[in-house]
């Protein structure tokens, strides 16, 4: 049962990923064709050659390095603050954290885009990460919570036994055993940002173009091949950025310059 | 140093404060405050609710709201039971082999791109279709469902359960091998069948992350964008299109509208909100009780 069961969901799962993969070196296949001629490289080497795709890459990893690099630096006060503190606004504090989980998105980069107007910091790369910065923090909030809460308060006691103040808690005691989480929140809230289309598109203007911009654009177009090896080339810079963040952030950056 | 120790707490969430809470309650008040009709820079400052009535008259507004309503439950309905049985089958095997990091990548990808998935497998001269005619099921192209830019959002449905039963199943699966070991030897132990252990068990057990994932599914399918803007059809359009269009037009006097259109989905949002603590109480008070 379960065995068969998994044959499914990966047959599921597979099937429409290598689909897109086929797509993408098919040329044209009209209905009701399964197979095409041969294989058709122009889309890659049109990507690969593209001096605009190479400037969108850019300008897309900029904006979510940013983001999440923010995104660490403000959340990690922020739980360390609501799970080790007692204070009085605690609860209020709790639920703004994770409004943006239940304001439909639609709305969250409406609003977003409107305030920014008023406030004059649209069409910027600025603009765009402190907009970013909304849908991805409470991510990092989630997760970095839980890992202080994993902890617990033992941890503390045994510092403070020690003599250690709360900022020393923090960078010598919590922080170095919360390399996982530190990880995850950063991968996390730097591929929400990565394919965040509306917010980009409306707060950028169209001046600031990334990735999901451009590949909203080639999508309107509708030509399969073209979206097939945009969307894979997407994928494949995904996930070698959050690989990168792993190696770096993982196991040398916390290492060196935290401890 | 008591005096010092108080502020800690409020100096730590400095940053969180100028960076999260007051981008994201300002951009509230504006919408609020446009959504009542007040915009001095194009000469409207009178305080009205002229505009909530405007969009309550629409009947596209009940149209949008009734078809983003219904599709998101349904969808998060079957993305979160599929996820629960999938995943109850799942742990009572015994190894878990590679399927854990196969179910990792929808997951990764954005929606937009699970959207273009469904639509190279399931338009009318999408893979499936062309499978069909290759087997005789189908004479022409006409004959295949349409599945695509349909009017009951079929499309948008299957895109949103094929990325979210994964995120389901990865969600529920650890607790239901947590309560492998112990609960499921007692319950065999007292004469139970697999089919009460599931019942009477591993449901109970699960039933505070299946609620509040389907929660968090509905609240997300409600008033998403994308999914809809690439698989929807002209009528009826999901209530996060019908905003974008009126966001996007032109016309800076209908503004006002827009935002009272908006003011109603994040109120929707609000809503759930009240569900979700009002329910983790419940669960707390459960767990008191354990």
């Amino acid at each position: 049962m379960s065995k068969f069961l998994k044959i499914i969901i990966t047959t599921m799962i597979l099937i429409p990923i290598l689909y897109m993969v086929f797509w993408s070196f098919t040329d044209i296949l009209p209905w009701p064709k399964l197979i095409p001629d041969g294989i058709n490289l122009d889309v890659w080497k049109q990507l690969i050659s593209s001096k605009d795709y190479i400037r969108t890459i850019g300008v897309s990893i900029v904006v979510s390095m940013w983001t999440a690099a923010i995104c660490i630096l403000v959340a990690l006060p922020t739980a360390y603050a609501i799970t080790c503190f007692d204070f009085c606004w605690k609860p209020v504090i709790r639920g703004i954290v994770y409004l943006p989980f239940f304001i439909p998105s639609i709305s969250l980069s409406l609003g977003l885009h409107s305030a920014f107007l008023t406030a004059g910091i649209t069409d910027s790369i600025m603009g765009v990460v402190l907009s970013h910065i909304v849908p991805c923090l409470p991510y990092t909030i989630m997760i970095l919570e839980g890992s202080f809460e994993q902890m617990g308060r033992s941890f503390s006691e045994q510092g403070r036994n020690l003599g250690a103040n709360s900022i020393q808690l923090l960078t010598m005691v919590y922080l170095p055993n919360m390399r996982q989480a530190l990880y995850l929140s950063a991968s996390m809230s730097f591929i929400v940002s990565f394919s965040q289309y509306l917010l980009t598109f409306l707060v950028g203007g169209g001046i600031i173009k990334t990735l999901p911009v451009m590949l909203f654009q080639i999508m309107q177009n509708g030509n399969r091949t073209e979206i097939s090896a945009y969307s894979l080339g997407f994928i494949i810079l995904g996930a070698i950025c959050t690989y990168l963040i792993r190696k770096y952030l993982g196991e040398r950056y916390i290492m060196k310059y935290m401890l | 140093m008591l005096q010092n120790k108080r502020a800690l707490p409020y100096l730590l969430l400095l940053p969180f404060l100028v960076f999260f809470a007051v981008p994201l309650i300002f951009s509230l008040c504006s919408m609020l405050k446009q959504s009542f009709g007040i915009m001095p820079g194009i000469g409207l400052d009178e305080l009205t609710l002229n505009y909530y009535v405007d969009v309550l008259d629409s009947g596209t507004f009940y149209s949008s709201l009734g078809f983003s309503i219904a599709l998101s439950a349904i969808a998060s309905l079957l993305a979160v039971g599929l996820g629960f049985a999938i995943a109850f089958i799942l742990a009572e095997g015994k190894e878990e082999g590679m399927i854990m990091s196969i179910l990792r990548l929808p997951i990764l990808l954005p929606h937009f791109t699970a959207a273009f998935l469904i639509f190279l497998l399931l338009s009318q001269s999408g893979l499936a279709s062309r499978v069909m005619k290759s087997f005789g099921l189908i004479a022409n192209i006409e004959e295949f469902p349409k599945l695509i830019f349909d009017s009951q959002g079929l499309g948008i449905m299957i895109s949103y359960i094929w990325k979210e039963v994964p995120f389901c199943i990865l969600f529920i699966y650890p607790t239901l091998k947590l309560i492998n070991k112990g609960l499921r030897e007692a319950a065999y132990t007292l004469g139970a069948n697999k089919f009460q252990y599931l019942w009477m068990v591993a449901l109970p057990v699960c039933k505070p992350s299946i609620i509040s994932l389907f929660i968090i599914l509905f609240a997300y399918n409600f008033g998403s964008f994308e999914v809809p803007f690439i698989l929807g059809a002209s009528y009826p359009k999901a209530i996060g299109i019908l905003a974008y269009i009126s966001y996007i037009s032109a016309d800076i006097g209908s503004r006002p509208y827009t935002m009272a259109l908006n003011i109603m989905i994040t109120a929707m949002g609000g809503m759930l909100i009240f569900v979700y603590i009002w329910l983790i109480r419940k669960i707390k008070t459960m767990e008191g009780q354990l």
